[in-house]
């Protein structure tokens, strides 16, 4: 959650427009949402830089076409 | 932590002795005799005397129409002491009948104890301000948890003005070298001391008696429930999809900016 969305969900709280047990439950919900976001980032880092790895190995003057695309090693 | 605490304490004596003046100044005219003992005292001797320089005086002319009924007096005198004689009759008969109907009349424009309608208005002019001014803040008391006081205190700087307004007249009166000050005076102060009156109880009653007052406390309740399904009953009884929550949160954390952004 940006710094941004906790100071206008403690707004909403000081303005009676959610509840404090509200308040927590999203908060707690971001926070994992949070931490599941970095951890999928990480995996497609991970999977970049392995198929970019693979990528590299390929023999070169390779013209291979996908789709539309053609990709040259 | 001292200063504080010294601030703290200077407030208090502070509002102690604010209101202690104030009580003591409303009540003040107790400790005071109408008039003094000295006043009594020579009012006492002077009626006395008045009184005696009357009898006097009804006596000196009795006697001035004995000597005229003796006939000693050359003509053109007697004739003159007994038109004298006459007038004077006629003038303490005016004078009786004319004491009597001013008894009449202000007996008949006595309001209850006070002489006239002036004295009556006068001594109940503050008292009902008073009352009024008491009642407003007994329904401050009963609606505080309900009032958003930075809003409602718009209305005091108003209302102060009019307050300060109608003691600075009674105030310069009291001080003034004359018993009475101009009418125009009285006037005008009638007239800014309304127009502050009006502008205070206008946003007063505007604020607590408003419907949007009311209508405002049903919308943000309407509002809790909704972000309370979203935020909390939705997530909490696994209505969305693990797979679709980073998408559903991010999507929420947008309706908190916006509304927030909204309500500024």
């Amino acid at each position: 959650m940006s710094d941004e969305t906790h100071k206008n969900l403690d707004k909403l709280l000081n303005d009676e427009l959610i509840d404090k047990d509200v308040k927590k439950v999203h908060q707690d919900i971001s926070a994992k949402v949070e931490k599941q976001k970095r951890k999928l980032s990480q995996e497609i880092n991970k999977r970049k830089s392995s198929n970019n790895d693979e990528f590299n190995e390929l023999p070169k003057g390779l013209i291979i076409q996908l789709g539309n695309f053609e990709v040259q090693t | 932590m001292d200063t504080i605490q010294t601030k703290i304490t200077i407030r208090k004596y502070f509002l102690i002795i604010a209101v202690a003046i104030g009580v003591v100044a409303a009540m003040s005219q107790l400790f005071f005799d109408v008039n003094s003992e000295a006043v009594i005292e020579v009012r006492k001797e002077q009626r006395s005397a008045r009184k005696d320089r009357d009898a006097k005086r009804v006596m000196g002319m009795n006697i001035l129409n004995d000597i005229h009924a003796m006939n000693v007096l050359p003509d053109s005198l007697n004739k003159k002491v007994a038109e004298l004689f006459s007038e004077h009759q006629i003038a303490e008969k005016k004078s009786e009948i004319l004491y009597s109907e001013l008894v009449n009349l202000k007996n008949a424009q006595k309001i209850r104890n006070f002489p006239n309608y002036n004295s009556f208005a006068d001594a109940i002019g503050n008292p009902i301000l008073i009352l009024i001014t008491g009642i407003l803040f007994i329904l401050l008391y009963i609606l505080r948890n309900s009032i958003d006081w930075k809003k409602i205190s718009k209305a005091f700087i108003h209302l102060g003005l009019m307050y300060l307004f109608v003691a600075s007249v009674y105030l310069i009166w009291a001080f003034s070298n004359s018993l009475e000050i101009h009418r125009a005076y009285y006037i005008v102060g009638l007239i800014f001391a309304s127009i502050f009156a009006a502008f205070g109880l206008n946003k007063l009653t505007r604020y607590l008696f408003n419907v949007d007052f009311l209508e405002k406390e049903k919308y943000k309740k309407i509002i809790r429930l909704l972000f309370r399904q979203l935020l909390f009953t939705i997530p909490k009884k696994g209505y969305v999809k693990e797979d679709k929550m980073i998408e559903f949160t991010d999507s929420n954390n947008e309706v908190i900016n916006k509304v927030a952004k909204e309500i500024d």
